[in-house]
């Protein structure tokens, strides 16, 4: 049986690039820990060796560059200085 | 003009010149004027940007797909048709998914995250109507992308069911199936991952197709989880959806995905028949499982009832694995998209949270403040899933489940040529309804996830009513690469029936 708990939530938050507000939590917690008691059915299904077979194929193509402008894309960004974007900074001091 | 006009009859009344193009365009630009404050199916309308003035159309659907023979690598260039050219659906009008790119017009995959996103090219099946001479009259309404099966979860409100206002039109292609069913514009692009074009099809009685995954691009798709992401178009009729699939058909090199296979004409061999010899399984899970609601079964009962009185061999067809469908999907289709939707950052493009001093935060904020509730709760899902000391448990396992539910219709269509079950095995609810409670809301996908799951086709088509004047779909699912088939086989049951021919009242 799955339990799902608030250091969890908050881990996978983490991971997740989310912040879940305090009056969420709850809400999440008790969400996801159903969601995964429903999907804990998965574990009574015997696998064969039949099911663990991949059948993708890879699709491989020209590694060739396609020249378009940037301006368009460039017009997206939520801040920029001409050809860069501008965003908080990455690197911290120590 | 007369109301929910079929492509085909437009394409008949255009030619005929019994009305003209521009008369098309203001009358479905009317209609959606007029009903769109109560369904809210439609987010923007594009105005002034009418090709009704475009010449009648000459050349039927093999001249445009000939085009697809010629250039079926490349679209870019020689497709776009000249003002003097025609093609099938000149004239016509659509409305289009919200997650489907349109060049220079905001796609926002119904959410705040992509408010301001104004689309720098258009997806390869826009290429696609356009080069047949449709245009787009705007974004219609869906479940913030595409997560969701009412239409519940856009950040731009919910959709309603033009056949019961306080009821969900299904989703997540929820505005693309009201907008038809109201007679807003005679066809409409979806999507679907799980369900998504069939379910708001047969809540709204209309005609919806998830293709084999890989039959059209997904190129300038935003997308959910990559490995089910399919575009189906929403029809009255199943001749419109074979006509509509026919154009969106044919290789794209720009979707490594996309299957190798030269343009198709389904509408040819719709002769409202049944192929001789055909053999359909009843999924056993139709007639037992728990949680079918008494009408959707009765309903389906007498279509069985109906194909056996055709002349067509009906058998029931066990599917054990079939119930673990859903979970599978959850599971892969939570994964991928907690990857796919890592992109949305505020740093490229999109919504960024004022914040200027902390990148990790930027990013937190805008994410929390741009996603609504069900994305971050399936964002969530899937990093969990994926995490160190549950991947095994939950991906892996899903993964292998799949093979042995892919295994198990490999086998039931050496028996039978179509399965058939319930579209979904529930009545529209109503609007709030399943809110509180994500699994109850996820079965009503029990049919038609789990073939999204191992990306084989499904043709949703109108099977009937229930008593307070609900629609009800049946499914045709077929094995890869069986359109031809499907359609076929949907137009013949279609067609002892008047399902299609009704429309809800007060939106003529």
């Amino acid at each position: 049986m799955t339990t799902f708990n608030k250091e969890e939530l908050h881990k996978i938050a983490q991971l997740s690039a989310l912040k879940i507000d305090e009056s969420e939590v709850d809400a999440f917690v008790s969400q996801m820990g159903t969601i995964l008691e429903f999907v804990d059915q998965l574990k009574q299904v015997t696998i064969t060796a039949q099911a663990q077979q991949v059948c993708n194929v890879n699709v491989m193509r020209e590694d060739k560059a396609i020249q378009r402008p940037s301006d368009d894309l460039l017009a997206l960004a939520p801040e920029r200085d001409g050809q860069y974007f501008i965003v908080p900074n990455i690197l911290e001091e120590k | 003009m007369k109301s929910f006009m079929t492509i085909k009859a437009l394409r008949e009344a255009l030619d005929k010149k019994e009305f003209s193009a521009a008369e098309v365009s203001s009358f479905y630009r009317a209609q959606i004027k007029k009903h769109n404050t109560k369904l809210n199916a439609v987010i923007e309308t594009f105005d002034g940007e009418s090709l009704a003035d475009v010449a009648p159309a000459k050349a039927g659907v093999q001249t445009i797909i000939s085009n697809f023979e010629v250039l079926p690598e490349s679209l870019d260039s020689g497709l776009r048709r000249n003002d003097d050219s025609t093609g099938p659906l000149s004239g016509i009008p659509c409305l289009v998914k919200d997650l489907i790119c349109q060049k220079d017009h905001i796609s926002s995959a119904g959410s705040k995250i992509l408010a301001n996103y104004v689309a720098p090219y258009d997806a390869t099946v826009i290429e696609r109507i356009k080069a047949a001479g449709s245009y787009s009259l705007g974004r219609a309404n869906c479940d913030e992308f595409a997560m969701g099966g009412s239409g519940e979860h856009s950040a731009y409100g919910p959709t309603c069911n033009p056949w019961d206002l306080e009821r969900v039109p299904g989703g997540s292609s929820s505005g693309s199936a009201a907008a038809v069913a109201a007679g807003m514009v005679p066809f409409a692009l979806g999507t679907e991952t799980g369900g998504s074009v069939r379910q708001p099809s047969s809540f709204c009685n209309l005609v919806g197709l998830y293709p084999t995954y890989g039959h059209n691009s997904r190129y300038g798709i935003i997308p959910f989880a990559s490995s089910n992401d399919q575009v189906g178009p929403i029809t009255h009729t199943v001749y419109d959806n074979a006509l509509i699939t026919s154009i969106l058909s044919g290789h794209d090199n720009r979707d490594s995905t996309s299957i190798a296979m030269g343009p198709q004409d389904y509408t040819k061999g719709l002769d409202g028949r049944f192929p001789a010899g055909l053999r359909i399984g009843v999924i056993r899970d139709s007639l037992e499982a728990e949680g079918v609601d008494s009408q959707v079964r009765a309903a389906f009962e007498a279509s069985v009832e109906q194909l056996k009185k055709s002349g067509v061999t009906v058998k029931v067809i066990d599917l054990p694995n079939l119930k673990y469908g859903i979970a599978v999907y959850f599971i892969i289709s939570r994964a991928e998209a907690a990857s796919n939707l890592s992109r949305f950052d505020g740093s490229l493009y999109g919504m960024r949270a004022k914040e200027k001093d902390n990148l990790f935060e930027m990013y937190l904020k805008t994410r929390q403040e741009g996603f609504g509730v069900e994305v971050k709760r399936r964002i969530l899902t899937g990093n969990y899933v994926l995490s160190a000391g549950h991947r095994d448990a939950y991906y892996t396992k899903a993964a292998q489940v799949r093979s042995l539910i892919r295994a198990e219709f490999t086998e039931a269509f050496k028996e039978v040529d179509v399965m058939i079950s319930p579209t979904v095995s529930m009545l529209p609810f109503k609007i709030g309804a399943l809110s509180h409670d994500p699994v109850a809301m996820y079965m009503a996908d029990y049919f038609n996830v789990p073939n999204c799951a191992i990306g084989t086709p499904g043709l949703s088509v109108p099977c009937g009513f229930s008593r307070e004047g609900l629609p009800i779909g049946i499914q045709f699912l077929g094995p890869r690469l069986s359109e031809a088939l499907l359609y076929k086989v949907g137009h013949a049951f279609e067609s002892l029936n008047d399902y299609h021919l009704r429309h809800p009242a007060s939106y003529g």
